[in-house]
Formats: C-alpha cells, sequence, structure tokens
C-alpha cells in the first residue's frame, strides 16, 4: 500500500472524517477570520506607510501561522494519539494489513492536516505581503521549510507523548503537553539560556525568526562543532535525528503493543546524540570565539558554568533514563522465564526486560566522554572532571537500584508507599540530618550528599575545591548505600527468576 | 487444516496468573465455543490470541504464521472484537465501516457499495448518517460485527459478542457468524452463558481458573463424559410407580444414587447410551407403570460444564 495515497489510508480517513464536519469547520474559520482581521485593525493602527502595513500584516499572519501550525497541530497530534489507545481502535489498526508505514504517515498527517491546510492557505496570503514588504523570496522560502521542520517535529513529539500516557487519560497527555509547552518551555528555556541556548533554539526552531526579521542582528550562520553552516542545515541536524528516533517508537507502538515506547537502544542513542549536540555549540563557541560570541545565542556569562551546567543536564538526563530503562516485573519475569525455556529471542542486555544495570555503564561512559570538551576547554583537569561526573553518576546509579527495586518488590503496586519511601529516604531523612548534624566535622555535603541533589552539589565542590579528603569521606556513605541498594535488587531479581521458573 | 495452532499458553497480570498451558488447536471453517465462568481466562486467551496482550510463555501460530516472529502476517486474517466494541465515538456509521475497509485495502471507488452491503447486513440502514456516539451498545456491537466481518478474515475472535444484544439481534449475529463459517471462516467465539452457544457452535473449548478442562465437540464431550441420557417419568400413581422404578432399577443394577427426585418427577441418569434409557422406560411400562409424563433428554451443555467443573477443577 502507498502510504501518499491518502484516501485510502485508514487512519489518515479516520481524522479526515472526524474533523470535516461543516459546523466545526465553519466555526474554526470564522474564529481565525475574526482574530486575524482584529490583529490586523490593531497594527494598522502603528503603521503609516505602506510598507510597514505590509510588514505589520506580514507579522500578523506570520504569528497566527506558526501558533495555528505549531501548537494547535502539536496538541491535535496528542488528542488524536490519545483517542487511538483510550478507544480501543489502535487494536484494530495494529491488527490491519497495511504497513507500519502507512499507519504512522497516516496518524501523523491525519491528525494534523487541518493545519497543514491552514498553513498553506496563510502562506498564500502572506505573498502579497512579502512582495510589499519587500522579504526576500529566498528567505520567505526558508522561513515556512523551517517552520514546516519544527511542526513536523512538535507533532511527531505530541503523539508520542500521547502514546507514553495511561489508557484511561486522554487528560493526561495533552496536560503533560500543555505543561511543557507553556511552563516547562520558558523553564527549561530559562535553564538552557544561561547553559547552551543554542540547543534549544534549533530544537524549537526559534532561529526560523532571522529569515522575516532582518533589521535584529541575529545569526543566518550557525556554528556546530569546527563548521559554519546555514542555520537550516543546523536546525535540520538537532530536529530530524530525533524525529527519526521518535517515528521508529511510534513503529513500536504498532509491532510491540505491550513493550515500552522506547527501546534501551533508542534511549541510549538519544541520550548520547543529545550530549553530542550540546558539546558541538561548546565546541563551536569556542572554535568561532570571539566572532561567535559577538553573534551567539550562547552567554556564559563565566568561564567553568558550562561544565557545571553540562553536569545538572547530565544529572536530569540520568534521572530520565532511570525511568525508561528500569525493567517492569511482567518484563523480566518473561525474560527468565524465556530463558528458563531455552528460547533465547527477546532476552539480550538491550531488551526490554533486561536490568537497567548495562544502559546505566553507557550512560555513565558517555557523561565521561562527553565532559572531556568541557574539560579541554575550561580550566578542570581531565581527571577532575571525570571524576566529577563520577560522582553524579554515583547517585544517578542509587536511584536506578531504588528504582529497580521498587519495581520488582512486591509492594511495586502501592504508590503512595513508593512516593512517602522516595520523599523520607532523598528529601526529608537528608535534611533532617544536616539540620542535626551541621557540627560534625563531615558538615553539609556529607549528609546532604545521600539525597540525588547531593551528589551534584559534592561533583561541583570537587571541581571548584579539587579532591579533599572529606569529600573521599563524603563519598563513603553513597557507596555503601550503592551497595546496599544493588544487593536488595539482586535478591529481588532471584526471587523473580525463581517465581518465573516454578511456575513454568 | 488447523488454521490456529496455541501451544502452552500462559498470560500474567503481574503475579496473577491468569492462563496456564492452555493449548489447543482450532480447524479451518468451524464455529468454536469458547466457555468458562468469569475469571477463567477466556478474554486473555483471546485478547493474546489477537496480539492485544503479550503472553508470558508458549506460542501462537495464526494461519500457519508465528504471532511473536511474524506478528503482521499473523494478524493480517485475524478479526477481533472485544466485549466493549472500540468504536470511533465522533464518527458516522458509514465512515467507520469506511475507514476499515480502506485498512484492508479496498479503493475509494469500491468502498461505497461495500460499506452500503454491510450497514444492511447488519440492520444499521437508518442509522447510516448517525453519530457512532448516538449508538446503543447493541448497535455498536453490530458495527463492530460488521467491521470485522467486512475484512473477510480467516479467523474471528469474538468475546461476549453477544452481550448487550437483544433477542432479534442475537438471532442475526448468529446468521452472519453461520454464513462467515460458511465462507470459510474459522470462529472462536467465548461465553460465559453456555446455552448461548450450544445450538450453532460446533465445538467447545472449556476453561476453568486459566486451565483447559477440555476440548471438542460437544458429543464427544457427552461421550467422554458418561452419564449424560436422562430418563424423566411421572407416574399417575406416584406411590405404585415409585415402587415399579425401584423395582425395575433394581432388575438393571442401576446405582440408586442415580435416581433423584423433582417434585413429582423421577430422574434417572443412564451412560452415554441412549438404549439403555429407552429399554429402561420401557421395562417401565411393561411392568404396569402408568405415565403421565415421560421424556429421554440428554444432559445440556450447562450441567455438563458444571459436572466438568467440579471434576476435574477441584
Amino acid at each position: 500500500m502507498n502510504p501518499f495515497n491518502l484516501r485510502n489510508n485508514a487512519l489518515f480517513l479516520s481524522c479526515w472524517h472526524e474533523r470535516t464536519r461543516p459546523v466545526q469547520l465553519i466555526c474554526f474559520f470564522v474564529v481565525l477570520s475574526s482574530i486575524l482581521l482584529l490583529m490586523c485593525t490593531i497594527v494598522s493602527k502603528f503603521s503609516r506607510a505602506a510598507d510597514e502595513m505590509a510588514a505589520a500584516y506580514l507579522a500578523v499572519f506570520v504569528v497566527i501561522q506558526a501558533l495555528i501550525f505549531l501548537v494547535q497541530g502539536t496538541l491535535c497530534a496528542a488528542y488524536i494519539g490519545s483517542r487511538e489507545k483510550i478507544s480501543g481502535t489502535l487494536d484494530f489498526h495494529r491488527n490491519s494489513p497495511e504497513s507500519v508505514r502507512t499507519k504512522i504517515f497516516g496518524l501523523i498527517f491525519g491528525s494534523t492536516w487541518l493545519e497543514w491546510a491552514v498553513f498553506a492557505g496563510l502562506m498564500l496570503i502572506q505573498i502579497p505581503f512579502v512582495w510589499m514588504a519587500e522579504v526576500p523570496w529566498f528567505n520567505f522560502l526558508l522561513w515556512n521549510v523551517s517552520i514546516i521542520m519544527t511542526g513536523l517535529f512538535f507533532h511527531t513529539v505530541g503523539l508520542s507523548l500521547s502514546m507514553l500516557s495511561a489508557k484511561k487519560s486522554r487528560g493526561s497527555a495533552i496536560g503533560i503537553l500543555m505543561l511543557i509547552i507553556f511552563l516547562g518551555g520558558p523553564f527549561i528555556l530559562a535553564m538552557m539560556e544561561a547553559f547552551d541556548s543554542s540547543l534549544i533554539v534549533y530544537l524549537l526552531g526559534m532561529n526560523a525568526i532571522v529569515y522575516l526579521i532582518q533589521d535584529v542582528d541575529l545569526p543566518t550562520l550557525g556554528y556546530f562543532y569546527w563548521f559554519r553552516l546555514p542555520n537550516l542545515l543546523i536546525q535540520i541536524l538537532v530536529q530530524m535525528p530525533i524525529v527519526v528516533l521518535l517515528l521508529q517508537g511510534l513503529s513500536r507502538v504498532f509491532q510491540k503493543p505491550n513493550s515500552p515506547v522506547w527501546s534501551k537502544t533508542h534511549i541510549l542513542v538519544f541520550c548520547g546524540y543529545i550530549f553530542a549536540c550540546i558539546t558541538g555549540f561548546l565546541v563551536a563557541e569556542h572554535n568561532f570565539n570571539p566572532l561567535f560570541r559577538s553573534h551567539s545565542y550562547s552567554r556564559f556569562n563565566q568561564p567553568g558554568d558550562d561544565i557545571f551546567f553540562y553536569i545538572i543536564f547530565y544529572a536530569i538526563v540520568g534521572f530520565l533514563i532511570c525511568g525508561a530503562c528500569v525493567p517492569s516485573y511482567f518484563k523480566l519475569s518473561k525474560f527468565f522465564a524465556l530463558r528458563g525455556s531455552g528460547l533465547i529471542q527477546g532476552v539480550n542486555i538491550m531488551g526490554d526486560g533486561a536490568s537497567s544495570v548495562f544502559v546505566l555503564l553507557m550512560y555513565i561512559l558517555m557523561g565521561c566522554v562527553f565532559v572531556i570538551p568541557y574539560a579541554l576547554i575550561g580550566t578542570e583537569s581531565i581527571a577532575r572532571s571525570v571524576l566529577a561526573i563520577g560522582m553524579t553518576s554515583l547517585y544517578i546509579a542509587i536511584f536506578a537500584g531504588f528504582l529497580e527495586y521498587f519495581r520488582l518488590s512486591p509492594l511495586r503496586n502501592n504508590r503512595i508507599f513508593f512516593v512517602t519511601v522516595i520523599g523520607v529516604a532523598w528529601i526529608i531523612i537528608p535534611w533532617v540530618s544536616v539540620i542535626m548534624f551541621t557540627d560534625l566535622e563531615f558538615g553539609m555535603e556529607t549528609l546532604g550528599g545521600i539525597s540525588p541533589f547531593g551528589g551534584i552539589g559534592m561533583a561541583i565542590a570537587t571541581l571548584a575545591d579539587g579532591l579533599k579528603s572529606e569529600y573521599m569521606t563524603a563519598m563513603i556513605i553513597p557507596i555503601i548505600m550503592l551497595g546496599i541498594i544493588w544487593t536488595m535488587v539482586y535478591h529481588e531479581h532471584q526471587r523473580v527468576k525463581l517465581q518465573s521458573l516454578s511456575l513454568q | 487444516m488447523n488454521v490456529a495452532e496455541i501451544t502452552n499458553l500462559r498470560v500474567d497480570y503481574d503475579e496473577v496468573v491468569a492462563v496456564q498451558g492452555v493449548s489447543f488447536n482450532l480447524e479451518a471453517g468451524k464455529i468454536y465455543g469458547f466457555v468458562g465462568p468469569n475469571g477463567a481466562g477466556k478474554t486473555s486467551t483471546i485478547k493474546a490470541m489477537a496480539g492485544i496482550i503479550e503472553p508470558k510463555l508458549g506460542q501462537i501460530v495464526l494461519d500457519g504464521f508465528n504471532l511473536e516472529t511474524q506478528r503482521d502476517k499473523a494478524l493480517s486474517h485475524v478479526g477481533y472484537m472485544p466485549d466493549f466494541p472500540p468504536v470511533y465515538e465522533r464518527l458516522k456509521v458509514w465512515e467507520y465501516l469506511d475507514v476499515f475497509a480502506a485498512a484492508y485495502g479496498l479503493n475509494e471507488r469500491e468502498r461505497p457499495a461495500h460499506v452500503r452491503k454491510w450497514i444492511d447486513r447488519v440492520n444499521l440502514n437508518v442509522k447510516s448518517d448517525a453519530l457512532i456516539k448516538g449508538l446503543s451498545r447493541g448497535m455498536r456491537q453490530r458495527l463492530v460485527l460488521a467491521k470485522i466481518l467486512e475484512t473477510n478474515p480467516k479467523i474471528l475472535l469474538l468475546d461476549e459478542p453477544a452481550s448487550g444484544l437483544d433477542p432479534i439481534a442475537r438471532m442475526q449475529m448468529r446468521d452472519l457468524l453461520k454464513q462467515a463459517r460458511d465462507e470459510g471462516a474459522t470462529i472462536l467465539i467465548s461465553s460465559h452463558i453456555l446455552s448461548e452457544l450450544a445450538d450453532f457452535v460446533d465445538s467447545v473449548i472449556i476453561l476453568e481458573k486459566g486451565k483447559l478442562i477440555v476440548a471438542g465437540s460437544i458429543a464427544e464431550i457427552r461421550e467422554r463424559l458418561g452419564g449424560v441420557y436422562r430418563v424423566i417419568v411421572q407416574f399417575e400413581d406416584d406411590i405404585r410407580g415409585s415402587e415399579i422404578l425401584t423395582q425395575v432399577a433394581h432388575q438393571r443394577n442401576i446405582d440408586p444414587g442415580r435416581i433423584t427426585r423433582d417434585r413429582s418427577r423421577h430422574i434417572v441418569d443412564f451412560g452415554s447410551s441412549q438404549h439403555d434409557a429407552t429399554q429402561f422406560l420401557g421395562q417401565l411400562i411393561a411392568n404396569g407403570a402408568v405415565l403421565t409424563e415421560c421424556m429421554i433428554k440428554s444432559q445440556d451443555i450447562e450441567e455438563i460444564f458444571l459436572k466438568l467443573g467440579a471434576k476435574e477443577v477441584a
């Protein structure tokens, strides 16, 4: 079946039928026209000359086009994904003889066909204004290509998030998305601004602005590692590999209905790619300095900030990896059951049922490798930088063990218990200990060190002051904890193994 | 020829074993009743066969393709209908069938006539342009049944399809399924109400507590079980009649435990031989018993199930 033949694409048709109700379409276009009319009336009050007026109208159409295509399109993609999952119709499509490519194509373009249509319509309307405002046609083309790329990226993210959400809660998918876009976005942006805003600029396609707003001093060329490249190319380099990974995840939704959306391999590749990207922008910044700095999106205030934020970013990614790669009871149990029956299919260290140990080791290795450029560029030694990453990794490994133990133990279904233990063990106890024993010679780093943030603190302290004996003392507590928690995990593995084999 | 082969299937939900060691085959062109009380593992087995849930162990081969390794091919000719029909609430009836006709390769020129035909078959003509969200559960069941049948599957897996249907719709559903069977489809239909299935299935597969108790045709199961023919008599003079009955039973070495009473009716259980039951009845009459009511009845499938459950699952 030809995936591009949309009139015979089932998932596209289901969305097409749903969104072609005359009343809904009329209402949508009435609201859209009203907003456009209102905004054009407002901007016309502030513009005098014809070219100014044209530029103002163009800005109105461009903003509305981007909002509908990027925000509404993403929400619709998420809604359609959730709807398929909740209604159970996804199971029908899983079993249909259409190719997975056709299904994914139908899902992505079916859920957003109206937004694509609006995008194309507004693009046509913009043409006379582009001509009147004397915006170069090539820039107009680049703007549209850039927005299309970002739209594709956003829509795929929306769809993927909806597939991650709980089966019965449609609201959660859309809620997560809204949270990320409207609350998480600025937060991440604020954090990344100091860290490496180039990544977030290209990831969110914000570089597109430079094609239309030419009087702003923004770069039309970007810098990545040792290369000076067009912004659009860097945007494609940043967004498209992630789109490919997301599409592979979506294909798993159809092919492996009971497995996580992303495999461990996908997660490691994603993780490595993101590390490679941020390192690329860091290398570029220092390589093209001072030329780069004067035109860069990045603004590091002090030398050494980059490695500081790298460690925070590394820790956040680590916690996310723990959540995604720790196996569920069912998966581990199946892993043992298959191995026990001599069936080796699906039994490998990167399988869904395998322990998170190997992924953690790979993640730590990646963290150590990608910290080297920071050490080379900054003032810290490679050994100290690697040690700092190692300290953070220690805490990530404790958290992974903690999570793995809970996912396998008989208490795994008791979420209240889980949240309570996490809260007490990782937040309350460290803080009570710190308050009670601050006079002890270990200091806050030691006792606060058993919280997940303690690792980051110690890593930063090591970088700043060098390796001191009290940090070595402080390392002992997490190492003991690591030993205890992974011994508990080992015993839980043995229990699940025995249970799985005895029931055969 | 087997179109489905299930070997040593095991389905777990967390630590609860829903299905364990279940093996059976489905032959082409037959209707199978999948029977068992609530929680027996019927739905889990059907879902595993439809690829909706992942079994922990075991092998499912559908139409010659292993579900684990050749998923797409194995499921391409399987029609699955869950107990709660999955529908697009905001689509119209004809649009729903149009979507799935497209999924199974019908092009846009062929689809309208095809969709109309199936809407007619399930008697949803008057609702053709109605939104699905306004349909009753029974209508939705019929719609999903039409969706499944329109794709011409080789294997049909139906999970409690009759629930929510009125008696007329049930009869129509049976006719549709028989028609599908005659066209070569193999149908596995689950129900916890055995009498629903008894008169139109070719074979039954009985599950209890996640394990397969017995599989085979109803006649075979009766044969294997024994004690399935039953003589029911009512005498004009109950005292005299009872005496004759006891006497004849003694002469024919019938265990008194096989004689029971339901108000004024006397019930005698026999083996699988209908001949013994007939002879017993003849001898009663020959010995002077005056009967106001008499019948030889084969034990119904419901009772067989209860008997099997008591015997083999205890």
